[in-house]
């Protein structure tokens, strides 16, 4: 067999339709993936939220890989059995010394070889994204597998068309269109309630490229391969003139099974799961392998929903069908671990009639409690909702409270050192936040999970002191922020233990590096700790200082633990507004490694308390920089004690690491050289194949024969 | 156990079932009502035939006659509406499936086409393939080891004289020279059932010496059937002919070859005659001038004789009679005035009567 799958291909390889297609679909592929890299490095610079190297390039680039499959499919199987019967050589397959099944593996394999190489070139492309950015590389993999689950599948098709028809133009058509139909059918089965879960490929794609396995759409594929696979035999047992009871048996079975699987899902609507029939819930059983758990919630969330009584009910108010699919994947996510949440879809229109008056939005609604979101979301469907059933579930003691009236950087200013980002990006969370003037409301209610003072610039009123006493003595958490030359009340201090160091930390290396001022620390040592979790990326600490617990004031009952630290090259500078900056130690100035931020934790009562030496990292000029907004959201998120799951981060591949070599690969190789190669292979081929036509009578046979066999006869 | 078609009642004697059986013995190929339909067209119609191991049989006809058709249901290529194809397979180690060796299979049997060469005359040049690389895609699809193959080109491009064709793409070759390639490619494997549908066309005289001289080399075959409209080859090279005629088997004779005739103690004489429009029973004279003769048809006879004075005799007498007899020649020679007749329409054969040389042979005996 491996022979004649060998001859087979190497002739279909010397076809010149299929060198071209073959040229063709390497260079689509690389110029697209290069395009799509240049436009992730632009976008990378624009430090646009939420952006993966994934989600920008891998996925669409699948998209392109699996059409090219198609492509090299059609044009392969239209020079296989249509040109032999064209040539009258169809005597080949109808007389061969194999099995129907051999011949049908024979086919199939050289159809799968064509099918792989831009699935090859695909997997060459990710490996080298692979060394240059943390993708996921469980998506990858699960990516290639619907890629290459989509190219046996339509190889089985194809060559079903195909096998009948007498010329290869002709052939060609007819895949192109049996490949349309498929996907129009399969687009029709996804938007229809009642046949949502009959999807033949395209849900298994989607899935699989996003890490999702659905048992049910891999047993739905299984059992189209077999019709398929049926389909086929009885197509070759009548070209070979022989017996087509067993395809018949198998087509039967496959069609039983299809049927009857249907059937048993009933109910099984993207809307309704109350009914799932007898192997519904094993069938609806889905492995989430992405290692963001995108399809998938976190113990802590998942826990929560299981505790949640009543039904939860979203409604999406989007007037375009198209975006209905995000919202029905996240409620897919939800109801895997809360069976009673339900989903409809209705129009603005349908509410008012002035419907441009009126935003779009989803609203989720648990029991008597209502919350609602602005739709589009700047986040991830599932994330945004997820934020919506926590914050419904806890939001009566979830507030996090800024301080206001000592001068703090203030989320309504208009400065660079205000913080009306971060705030606004709470919000958008889903966090209830509020400002306290604590001189007007000196007691912190206890609703507050988490105080914030960001940067006091002035003295703080008894009755103000006395409240945030009572509140911390209490347990509640802090997160403050220092500034050099804040005001800070000495109570606190001491209460916290942590004390600032003078001067104004450099880093003189890093500005040689590329920062626009010594006093722009970047930072990329981290401590372990829980808050510095799935941040991979630098922070920047503009005019920051240096932090030490206070070993007389340190309280045992208290956890210190530094979360940040500079590199051992960092100074603290006394004059840092001296145009020329010098490390002085005559004066003082200090050169080690500086803790910046430090947290505290209490081991009786659970209080968390996070000191940051410094304020401006998170202000309006500098939260979108690196991972400074992820790393403020973190700080949050811990001092809440929230799964971070829940919570707006910075997907790990939201960044490539660039070298000279790497940019060199990615900007020409695959969109240049490797087809260039490919080219001049072609065109050697070409020119070899003309010179051998033009080449004499082989007298060299005949020396070859007789230096093997002895003197010929002839 | 089965019977061949027509079967003389004389046959039923006991020289004549020895013979029988060492007939059934040695029947490689039995065909039983072979029924072909295309479109509304009889292309074969109720069709029997036995034919012997070894032979190698050459089909002539008119154009149209279902020579084409009967080689396309021999091998496989397409079903028959109606009937039968039984080879029988005659290799003692070989069981296939729960079946005993020697036992019948069919032509889309895989154990035939294992054993399968077949040449088609609508074989075209597969584009930028050589030669070479075609041979050695014939001989993967019947499972052959590379190596194997190989040497198989290297003897056959000898025999059949392609080793100029080898290393040229298909394309280029004229349409002799793809005709050489295609008859080559049926020999790959060492087969033994062998079949050939006008193999001869466009082949010029010296190729079409050097077919001939190589078909009538073969040995170790079980059959070997070739179609052509070139009477003389099919003369010199088979070793038993069958006339189509309209869907039909009209006439299966034996080459009497110069060699048997002297080595065989009572040589057997075979002529076919055409009377027009005789006004006596021709076969009254079978007794009186020691033949043996058979109508077969309209206006058509089968005479055989140990002693051709008696033929001699036989056309006197008939002369006398006042019969006219359009011609009276032995089998080979009467292939040509005999298509000329069918094709006129003048003649034609009664199939239920039509009885083959080859089965009064083992009665003659």
């Amino acid at each position: 067999m491996r022979q004649v799958i060998f001859q087979l291909f190497s002739n279909l390889l010397k076809r010149k339709s299929l060198q071209i297609s073959i040229l063709i679909t390497t260079l689509a592929i690389g110029i697209f993936a290069t395009l799509s890299y240049q436009n992730f490095l632009y976008l990378q610079a624009q430090n646009i939220s939420q952006l993966s190297l994934f989600n920008e390039i891998i996925k669409p680039l699948s998209g392109l890989v699996l059409l090219a499959q198609l492509f090299l499919i059609s044009a392969a199987a239209s020079q296989l059995t249509p040109y032999l019967n064209d040539r009258g050589q169809q005597g080949l397959m109808r007389h061969a010394n194999f099995s129907s099944h051999s011949l049908i593996g024979i086919n199939l394999v050289v159809l799968s070889i064509f099918s792989l190489m831009p699935f090859a070139y695909f997997c060459l492309i990710s490996f080298s994204y692979l060394q240059i950015s943390d993708i996921d590389g469980w998506l990858v993999v699960s990516t290639g597998f619907a890629l290459i689950a989509g190219g046996l599948l339509f190889s089985l098709l194809i060559l079903s068309v195909t096998l009948f028809i007498k010329k290869p133009l002709t052939a060609l058509i007819f895949s192109l269109c049996s490949i349309l139909l498929i996907f129009v059918l399969d687009e029709f089965l996804r938007n229809q309630p009642s046949t949502q879960s009959l999807s033949i490929y395209l849900d298994v794609f989607i899935h699989l490229r996003d890490g999702l396995i659905v048992a049910n759409e891999i047993m739905f594929l299984i059992l189209w391969l077999l019709f398929l696979y049926a389909v086929l035999l009885i197509s070759f047992q009548k070209l070979r003139l022989l017996s087509r009871l067993a395809g018949r048996y198998l087509l039967v079975i496959s069609v039983l099974l299809i049927g009857g699987n249907s059937l048993l899902l009933k109910n099984i609507s993207k809307n309704d799961s109350s009914n799932t029939g007898l192997l519904g819930g094993v069938t609806l059983t889905k492995w989430d392998i992405s290692q963001k758990k995108s399809n998938s919630l976190t113990e802590d969330f998942a826990q929560k929903l299981a505790d949640i009584n009543a039904p939860i009910v979203i409604t999406a108010v989007i007037d375009d069908e198209k975006n209905h699919d995000e919202i029905r994947q996240a409620f897919e996510v939800i109801q895997q671990y809360h069976q009673d949440t339900q989903l409809t879809f209705t129009s603005r229109q349908s509410l008012t009639n002035q419907s441009s008056m009126v935003d779009q939005f989803v609203s989720v609604q648990i029991a008597e409690q209502q919350q609602s979101l602005r739709y589009p979301f700047d986040r991830s469907a599932k994330e945004a909702i997820s934020r919506l059933i926590l914050q419904l579930t806890t939001r009566n003691n979830q507030w996090i409270t800024f301080v206001e009236g000592h001068g703090e950087a203030t989320p309504f200013g208009q400065s660079g050192r205000d913080i009306g980002l971060f705030f606004q990006s709470l919000k958008q969370l889903g966090w209830p936040v509020a400002m306290q003037n604590l001189s007007t409301q000196p007691i912190i209610s206890q609703n507050t999970k988490v105080l914030v003072i960001v940067d006091s610039k002035k003295q703080w009123l008894v009755g103000e002191l006395d409240g945030l006493m009572d509140y911390l003595k209490r347990g509640g958490n802090l997160l403050l922020m220092r500034e050099a030359q804040d005001k800070l009340p000495d109570e606190l201090q001491s209460f916290l233990a942590i004390k600032t160091l003078p001067g104004t930390l450099i880093d003189w290396q890093g500005y040689q590096s590329g920062t626009p001022h010594p006093a722009i620390l970047i930072v990329n040592q981290f401590d372990d700790h829980p808050i510095m979790a799935g941040i991979n990326s630098l922070i920047a600490f503009p005019w920051s200082q240096g932090l030490i617990v206070d070993p007389q004031e340190q309280k045992p009952s208290n956890q210190y633990q530094a979360i940040i630290q500079t590199h051992k090259g960092v100074w603290s500078e006394f004059n840092s507004e001296d145009v020329e900056l010098a490390f002085d130690p005559d004066i003082g100035e200090l050169r080690q490694p500086f803790n910046l931020a430090y947290s505290i934790k209490n081991k009786n009562n659970g209080q968390r308390i996070v000191v940051i030496g410094d304020t401006s990292f998170l202000s309006d000029s500098a939260i979108n920089n690196y991972a400074n907004q992820q790393f403020a959201l973190n700080l949050i998120s811990w001092l809440s004690s929230q799964s971070f799951e829940t919570q707006q981060h910075k997907n790990r591949d939201s960044f490539v690491r660039a070298t000279p070599l790497s940019h060199f690969i990615m900007s020409w190789l695959f969109s240049l050289i490797i087809p260039l190669l490919l080219g001049f292979i072609v065109l050697s081929r070409i020119f070899k194949s003309r010179r051998l036509a033009l080449k004499p009578a082989s007298q060299n046979f005949y020396e070859k024969l007789n230096k093997n066999n002895g003197p010929s006869n002839e | 156990m089965w019977f061949p078609q027509n079967w003389n009642p004389i046959a039923l004697t006991k020289p004549g079932l020895r013979t029988l059986f060492k007939l059934m013995k040695q029947c490689c190929l039995e065909i039983k009502n072979l029924d072909k339909l295309l479109g509304n067209r009889a292309a074969i119609s109720q069709l029997n035939l036995s034919i012997s191991k070894g032979k190698k049989i050459a089909l002539l006809g008119l154009n149209g006659a279902g020579k084409s058709s009967f080689i396309r249901l021999l091998v496989g290529e397409s079903k028959p509406d109606d009937g039968q194809i039984n080879y029988k397979i005659d290799q003692p180690e070989i069981k296939h499936k729960n079946r005993i060796s020697g036992l019948e299979v069919g032509p889309q049997d895989l154990l035939f086409k294992q054993s399968l060469g077949y040449q088609s005359d609508t074989m075209l040049a597969i584009g930028e393939m050589t030669g070479r690389e075609y041979l050695n895609l014939c001989g993967s699809f019947k499972k052959l080891k590379h190596k194997i193959i190989n040497k198989q080109i290297d003897l056959i491009s000898l025999k059949w004289s392609i080793a100029n064709l080898l290393e040229q793409p298909m394309s280029t070759l004229s349409k002799g020279n793809l005709q050489k390639l295609a008859i080559a490619q049926a020999f790959i494997g060492e087969p033994k059932w062998l079949f050939f549908d006008e193999p001869c066309q466009s082949l010029d005289p010296l190729e079409q010496d050097r077919f001939n001289q190589n078909i009538k080399d073969l040995n170790d075959i079980q059959l070997c059937i070739f179609s052509t409209h070139n009477v003389s080859h099919a003369l010199e090279v088979a070793d038993e002919v069958i006339l189509f005629h309209q869907a039909k088997i009209v006439y299966h004779f034996k080459i009497q070859s110069e060699a048997n005739q002297v080595s065989e103690k009572h040589p057997q004489y075979s002529y076919l005659m055409v009377c027009k429009n005789p006004s006596i029973n021709i076969c009254e004279f079978s007794a009186e001038l020691d033949l043996s003769i058979q109508r077969i048809g309209q206006q058509v006879y089968q005479i055989q004789t140990t002693k051709t004075q008696s033929i001699e005799q036989l056309k006197k007498n008939l002369q006398q009679e006042s019969v006219v007899i359009e011609f009276c020649l032995d089998e080979a020679q009467a292939v040509m005035p005999l298509f000329r007749l069918l094709a006129s329409g003048e003649i034609n054969f009664d199939q239920h009567n039509l009885v083959s040389s080859l089965q009064l042979e083992g009665a003659g005996q």
